[in-house]
């Protein structure tokens, strides 16, 4: 069955209320690297969750855009972790996180080069044929970039999605937070990505530190993003949209109903595009 | 050095350099732009980095986050992650090291209650995360042949840890994890022995007798009954071993320790 309609991404804290409170929650992302673990409190909720909701894998280490070798022993162990429970899709991000053997824990930007683009390619194949599956790619939040730059991140992206034969996990927050930071029209982003290869949206609060803006996961969206958002259903149509919240997490109603905004908002554009 | 033509392997040594604050030349390949110089943009990622691995710390050590204080925390965060860049897929792993890092580390090392409580965090850890298995009721135990009983041997639960600790570690411990004020640092007589394990997705802890310690390292290294019995004849009168020691499987049993019964003869040897 196709995934559709709204999720959030799945915190330790909401465990209970989610699997005992009623809400309007369609989906649920879980974070990979999280239930990478032996046994216990982690895979048994996880277990109980999946029996009630449709779920995908989001990663944070996979480092398509890493030199390092490809880490087979982590694709084998996504690979178990997702017979367990069947995601929709196995997503991961646009970026490399660590080189000779270390991790950074972070979404390093990579200079949008002819070089890299080869590497992240090569490397995708590599991996949705280590996982048997086509996976999709997300776009990071950036605070800088190179001078070797020899193309836009969106001619990037669009072109790893079309050589590689893999999808778009488009995140509104993070194109905009990259957009003032770096200065471009975050709606030629949206408008350069290859429409049926989109198959998320990702949903985020930042924080404005004053002339820039950090990804930080910490607050409710902030209407900008909402705008981009709003183009975006324009743009793309209804796609299957979370909100991430990593840190000062609310209660889930708060998140639930920071949801339903983009519920509504989905729909009042349905309605005007019939 | 010509950056524009940097092959994408050096840049990344190079960045990676930088992030973990070794020496490096990586700013001259950024972009200095508003709203932001080249060096605030790189800061970013540098500052990222030890703040995420720090707070990655703090999940897995909120006890001795508490008892160091946000200052003294801090500093011994950023000390480690200086002298432990992570090598794990998952940040769940990052700290393995702190306890030993703890007891080496001099401007910590007049406290080494520290370093027993780090390791005490990092086990818990480990418990609630290993690997499952189905525990085998007491009734289990019970069914079994008293003829059968010399031979026994025991697999436990893979969340089963041992600890020592010669301070009164697991008071401290626990005062703190109940926002209590903890006991003053002492040290224990002799150091004490503590079990560690997961039942039914909770994990437990609770100190060992001599008696109880002798036993289940006999057991764990898969010496059946009949040798358990020897093993404790040098801490108990001989005619109250086979009942000290089945009550001792008993509570294992109880507790969900016990996985699986086996058989390993001799049947009885002495």
């Amino acid at each position: 069955m196709k995934l559709s309609g709204f999720g959030l991404g799945l915190r330790t804290p909401h465990y209970e209320a989610i699997l005992n409170e009623p809400h309007a929650i369609d989906w649920l992302e879980v974070i990979t690297e999280n239930y990478l673990v032996p046994g216990g409190k982690p895979l048994a909720f996880l277990d109980r969750i999946r029996e009630r909701f449709p779920l995908v894998m989001h990663g944070v280490s996979l480092s398509i855009g890493s030199t390092d070798p490809i880490d087979f022993e982590y694709l084998r162990a996504v690979r178990g972790l997702a017979a367990r429970i069947e995601p929709h899709w196995i997503s991961d991000h646009l970026c490399w996180t660590g080189v000779a053997g270390r991790n950074l824990h972070d979404l390093l930007p990579l200079p949008y080069t002819e070089e890299a683009l080869a590497t992240v390619v090569a490397r995708v194949s590599q991996v949705q044929d280590a996982l048997g599956r086509q996976i999709l790619l997300e776009n990071v939040s950036s605070y800088l970039s190179f001078h070797a730059d020899e193309m836009s991140e969106w001619e990037f992206l669009r072109e790893v999605a079309s050589r590689a034969d893999c999808n778009i996990l488009l995140d509104i927050n993070n194109i905009y937070v990259s957009s003032v930071n770096h200065g471009f029209d975050p709606l030629k982003y949206l408008q350069a990505m290859p429409k049926a290869r989109v198959h998320q949206f990702h949903l985020a609060g930042h924080s404005n530190m004053g002339g820039h803006l950090i990804d930080t996961h910490d607050h409710p969206i902030a209407q900008p993003v909402w705008d981009l958002y709003s183009h975006a259903l324009t743009t793309f149509g209804e796609v299957p949209t979370m909100i991430e919240r990593d840190d000062n997490i609310p209660e889930l109603g708060e998140l639930v109903a920071e949801l339903n905004v983009a519920r509504d908002l989905a729909a009042r554009h349905s309605r005007q595009a019939a | 050095m010509n950056t524009l033509r940097v092959p994408l392997r050096e840049l990344q040594l190079d960045m990676q350099r930088h992030l973990l604050g070794e020496k490096s030349d990586v700013s001259a390949a950024i972009v200095d732009a508003p709203p932001l110089p080249a060096a605030d943009r790189l800061a970013i990622y540098r500052n990222a980095y030890q703040v995420r691995l720090i707070d990655a710390l703090h999940e897995t050590y909120p006890v001795l986050h508490g008892l160091l204080g946000d200052e003294a925390w801090v500093q011994l965060g950023y000390a480690y992650v200086a002298a432990h860049p992570s090598v794990f897929r998952s940040i769940r792993w990052y700290g393995r090291e702190l306890a030993d890092f703890l007891a080496a580390c001099s401007s910590f090392d007049e406290a080494p209650i520290l370093s027993e409580v780090a390791l005490l965090e990092w086990t818990l850890a480990e418990v609630f995360d290993a690997t499952d298995a189905p525990s085998l009721p007491r009734s289990a135990l019970a069914a079994v042949e008293p003829s059968a009983w010399g031979s026994l041997t025991l697999e436990f639960h893979p969340s089963l840890r041992r600890l020592a600790f010669s301070w009164n570690t697991a008071a401290v411990w626990k005062a703190m994890s109940q926002d209590e004020t903890p006991p003053r640092p002492e040290m224990a007589p002799a150091p004490v022995r503590w079990l560690l394990w997961r039942q039914n997705l909770q994990n437990y802890f609770r100190s060992m007798s001599a008696v109880e310690e002798a036993a289940l390292d006999s057991a764990l290294r898969g010496r059946n009954f009949a040798q358990l019995c020897e093993d404790l004849g040098a801490l108990l009168p001989q005619e109250e071993i086979p009942a000290a020691a089945a009550s001792l499987l008993g509570t294992w049993a109880d507790g969900g320790m016990i996985v699986k019964v086996g058989s390993s003869g001799p049947e009885v040897s002495q």
